[in-house]
């Protein structure tokens, strides 16, 4: 029962039946109950800032709230009973009847962001909701939409993911210019390993004639040593002339067998040597002792410093424990191109002595102390880089006793093609090509003039990590 | 009995030059003694007083063209015939050894052992066998007629080839 006072009008008539008087009392409430809940719902739809309408199964608008119709431009009497067609485009009618279809057919309501073109012809983007609208008894009579601007938030999405496609796009071209320019430097690389070969190639030239010559001896041995041998077979024990002491066959057959031998190993070696050092391969690094490939390096041009008159002194590290620890640490080296690399300065050497002299090659390891690396950074040196105060380095000298390096050209010999040869003799490629392979062992090469004459080329390399 | 030619093999090779002397003293005609150091050739030359001497070109200290030089300097040894050994292959190379290789033979290494007693014994011809009267040997029409001559006639009939 309702608080509020009931107004009856007294009207003068038969006994009013109570019944109905009662009927028509609670008929009112519900009247004005409805007319209330009708009232607080028509202030919420006119208030909210969306755009709201319904539309009845056929498309017709039902309602629209104020929002709504200005947007449209109609007054709401005009919009009731209209369809999308009266107010939109053709084509964007038919979408918009598509949609209400969807809803009606599928009970579910679908949410999107879609263009929207007002009548006045702006282009919008609006949020749409779009859901079924259901009587009593849980049919669909119709559906319901609010939408709202959203343009401006759209607008701001569109950008970002304009820029981020834009970004993404950078990214790819960034990993295409990453693979092109690694494949660049392969192939620089590839140059560079080509440019190494051809100098060395200069130098086996030079290096085959000697060769030639070594391999002479050991087959002159051979030779002298066969007919020996034919004689000692031929001839019994006991043939004696003219006094001669016996062929002593078992003692000097023996004597002359192993003269043989050691002869053929020799030329093997020498030949070998070469052969290896002409070839053509990748850098393959592997950690090894330095005093043998100066060794072998040696042993490689041992024809030119016979000729030349150079003696050779390869002075051994000091601390050599015979019980079986080499003194030196292993440098991580690419055998034939570090033999490159001493072969070209053992060259240069010889041809600094004209008269004769002496080469002397000596290796040690060292720990380097900081004034040490900056003095060599101080020489301008950009590979010092390549080496800290503390580092565990092997270093190599090789001096020459020969006519030194005039002062004004000392800072030219690392320049391609600079040479102080005659034209036809050397391409002036050596050095710039040497310090190239001590570059490609992360090493260091410097040269300078002894103060007792001569000059001495120095190298560093980081020593090889201890393998077990 | 005739007596054995004294030969000097000077080269820095020690196989070689011990299988020279084997090959050669096996004939029974020749005795050798090697030097493996150019720098010690003229001092072996002076005690041993070859009749011939076997030089190698190309030595670490000295080439064979600065030792002949020592030799010839010496007139005890101005007319000793001389071989040059070499594994010198290019002709230039030849040339510039020395400068005075040319004008003296030489035996290109390796060499075959008849090769090498061939030329020997073209630049000394093997004695006839002397009388025990002690009668002159047959004198070599190319050379002077004189007592200097004479005396080193044994021992040197011819040089050059």
């Amino acid at each position: 029962m309702s608080s509020a006072p009931i107004k009856v009008l007294l009207v003068e008539a038969d006994p009013v039946d109570a019944h109905g008087l009662l009927y028509a009392i609670e008929r009112k409430r519900a009247e004005e109950a409805l007319e209330k809940s009708e009232a607080f719902y028509h202030s919420l739809v006119e208030s909210l800032p969306q755009n709201i309408f319904r539309k009845d199964l056929d498309g017709r608008f039902t309602f629209g709230n104020g929002r709504f119709c200005a947007e449209i431009g109609r007054p709401l009497e005009e919009l009731v009973g209209k369809t999308d067609a009266g107010f939109f485009p053709p084509d964007l009618a038919a979408k918009y009847r598509a949609d209400d279809l969807r809803v009606i057919q599928t009970g579910k309501s679908f949410e999107v962001v879609e263009e929207h073109v007002t009548p006045h012809g702006e282009k919008l983007y609006v949020q749409v909701i779009k859901s079924p609208v259901y009587d009593a008894a849980g049919r669909v009579i119709g559906t319901q939409g609010i939408f709202w601007d959203v343009t401006e938030k759209y607008r701001a999405e569109e950008h970002l993911r304009k820029a981020y496609a834009e970004l993404a796009a950078k990214d790819n071209e960034l990993v295409h210019t990453m693979s092109a320019l690694k494949h660049s430097h392969e192939e620089l690389i590839q140059a560079q390993l080509q440019l190494i070969q051809v100098e060395k190639l200069e130098s086996v030239g030079r290096l085959a004639a000697g060769v030639a010559h070594e391999v002479k001896n050991p087959l002159a041995i051979l030779v002298m040593g066969l007919e020996y041998l034919a004689g000692a077979c031929a001839a019994p024990v006991d043939s004696k002339a003219d006094g001669d002491p016996p062929a002593a066959a078992d003692g000097t057959v023996a004597t002359v067998i192993q003269a043989m031998r050691d002869a053929v190993e020799r030329a093997d070696a020498i030949v070998r040597g070469l052969v290896d050092f002409s070839a053509n391969r990748q850098l393959d690094l592997v950690a090894q002792d330095l005093d043998a490939v100066i060794a072998r390096s040696l042993l490689l041009v041992k024809h030119e410093l016979t000729n030349a008159h150079v003696t050779a002194l390869h002075e051994r590290s000091a601390h050599d424990d015979p019980a079986g620890e080499p003194a030196l640490p292993c440098v991580t080296l690419d055998t034939i191109k570090a033999q490159q690399v001493f072969v070209n300065l053992f060259m240069n050497a010889i041809y600094a002595m004209p008269a004769g002299g002496r080469l002397t090659v000596r290796a040690y390891a060292k720990r380097l102390t900081k004034l040490e690396r900056e003095t060599a950074r101080d020489e301008g040196s950009r590979q010092a880089e390549r080496f800290r105060a503390g580092d565990e380095v092997v270093i190599v000298e090789v001096d020459d006793t020969g006519t030194g390096i005039p002062p004004d050209k000392l800072a030219k010999v690392w320049d391609p093609f600079f040479t102080t040869k005659p034209t036809g003799r050397g391409t002036g490629l050596g050095l710039p090509v040497t310090r190239k392979i001590v570059e490609l062992h992360d090493g260091m090469i410097t040269i300078a003039n002894r103060d007792v004459g001569g000059a001495r080329v120095t190298l560093m390399f980081h020593a090889a990590r201890a393998v077990t | 009995m005739s007596e054995k030619k004294r030969i000097l093999i000077v080269d820095d090779e020690s196989a070689l030059t011990m299988l020279v002397k084997l090959n050669l003293e096996k004939t029974g005609r020749y005795e050798v003694r090697e030097e493996n150091h150019a720098i010690k050739a003229l001092a072996a030359a002076k005690a041993f007083k070859p009749d011939l001497v076997l030089l190698d070109v190309m030595m670490p200290d000295l080439d064979g063209g600065d030792v002949l030089a020592q030799l010839k300097g010496d007139p005890q040894f101005k007319d000793v015939p001389v071989v040059f050994l070499t594994a010198t292959v290019l002709k230039e190379e030849v040339d510039k050894k020395g400068g005075s290789i040319g004008g003296y033979p030489f035996i290109p290494k390796p060499f075959r052992g008849e090769v090498l007693l061939d030329r020997i014994e073209k630049m000394l011809p093997p004695q006839p066998a002397a009388s025990a009267s002690g009668s002159a040997p047959a004198r070599d029409p190319r050379q002077p007629r004189n007592p200097e001559a004479r005396r080193r006639e044994d021992r040197n009939p011819s040089r050059g080839g």
